[in-house]
């Protein structure tokens, strides 16, 4: 008896285990539910965008533009990338903008 | 290096005989009253790159205009600028990082009151998927034919 005991442990070892696969969630960086990031080269951030019509990102210091770029959102986040090399070493403003004005506002120093 | 100095009586060295001849009577500075701005854009069209800078009509008597705009050399390759007005003499300089552009009358027989628009052409080198950031205005400055600094903000 005790031999089928062993037996039985050890076939019940050997069975291959079930591994539960687990997807990953995309890590969004919603830079703009955040008051001030601190942001690098080619950095990657996300946002909300809730209509399709053209917006704009608009990067400024002391209401002066210095850089923008417009686009056709998709619905829900968005990401995009931010390339730093040709802005000032400074705290600027990051906003997001539509037909409607200012929708999104938030500080980035960038380093 | 390239700049044109509004401000003081240093000629720089690098412009052109019509720049070098530019009398130096810059001196206070002028805020504008009004909501009147620049307006800066950046449109990418197919693999190019394009920064318009639109000084509309004003009432300033702009006689001395100058914009630096740095950019991302190793994404970026600078082509080409295009001025609208060519009754006011108008330069650029290419550096490696910056382009510089702008106006100027020698004599103040011309002004930017009909308005100007300076565009500066980039071929975009490698895929960068967004854009924001790879062209940068850092400085910009205004004079009149008094030798006020004209503030207008950057929209």
């Amino acid at each position: 008896m005790r031999k089928y005991i062993i037996i039985f442990l050890i076939l019940v070892a050997c069975q291959p285990e079930e591994l539960m696969e687990v997807q990953p969630l995309p890590q969004y960086e919603m830079i703009f539910e955040e008051s001030k990031s601190s942001v690098t080269d080619g950095q990657e951030f996300s946002f909300e965008v809730v209509s399709e019509e053209e917006h704009q990102l608009v990067i400024s210091k002391d209401g002066s533009v210095i850089s923008k770029e417009s686009f056709l959102p998709t619905l829900d986040i968005n990401t995009k990338k931010i390339y730093t090399k040709s802005l000032p070493i400074d705290l600027l403003q990051l906003e997001l903008i539509n037909s409607n004005g200012v929708i999104k506002s938030t500080f980035i120093q960038i380093n | 290096m390239g700049d044109v100095n509004f401000s003081h009586s240093h000629e720089p060295s690098n412009l052109t005989t019509a720049a070098q001849s530019m009398s130096v009577r810059y001196s206070s500075t002028k805020n504008s009253s009004t909501e009147q701005s620049v307006v800066l854009d950046i449109v990418k069209e197919g693999d190019e790159l394009k920064l318009t800078i639109d000084i509309p009509n004003n009432t300033y008597n702009i006689t001395g205009s100058q914009f630096k705009i740095y950019f991302d050399n190793e994404k970026l390759v600078y082509l080409d600028s295009e001025v609208s007005d060519s009754s006011i003499d108008s330069f650029t300089t290419s550096r490696s990082r910056y382009i510089t552009i702008g106006s100027f009358s020698s004599d103040n027989s011309n002004t930017l009151n009909g308005g100007i628009t300076y565009t500066l052409n980039f071929n975009i080198t490698s895929d960068t998927g967004s854009t924001l950031g790879l062209l940068g205005l850092k400085f910009f400055e205004l004079v009149d034919t008094d030798g006020n600094k004209i503030n207008l903000k950057i929209k």
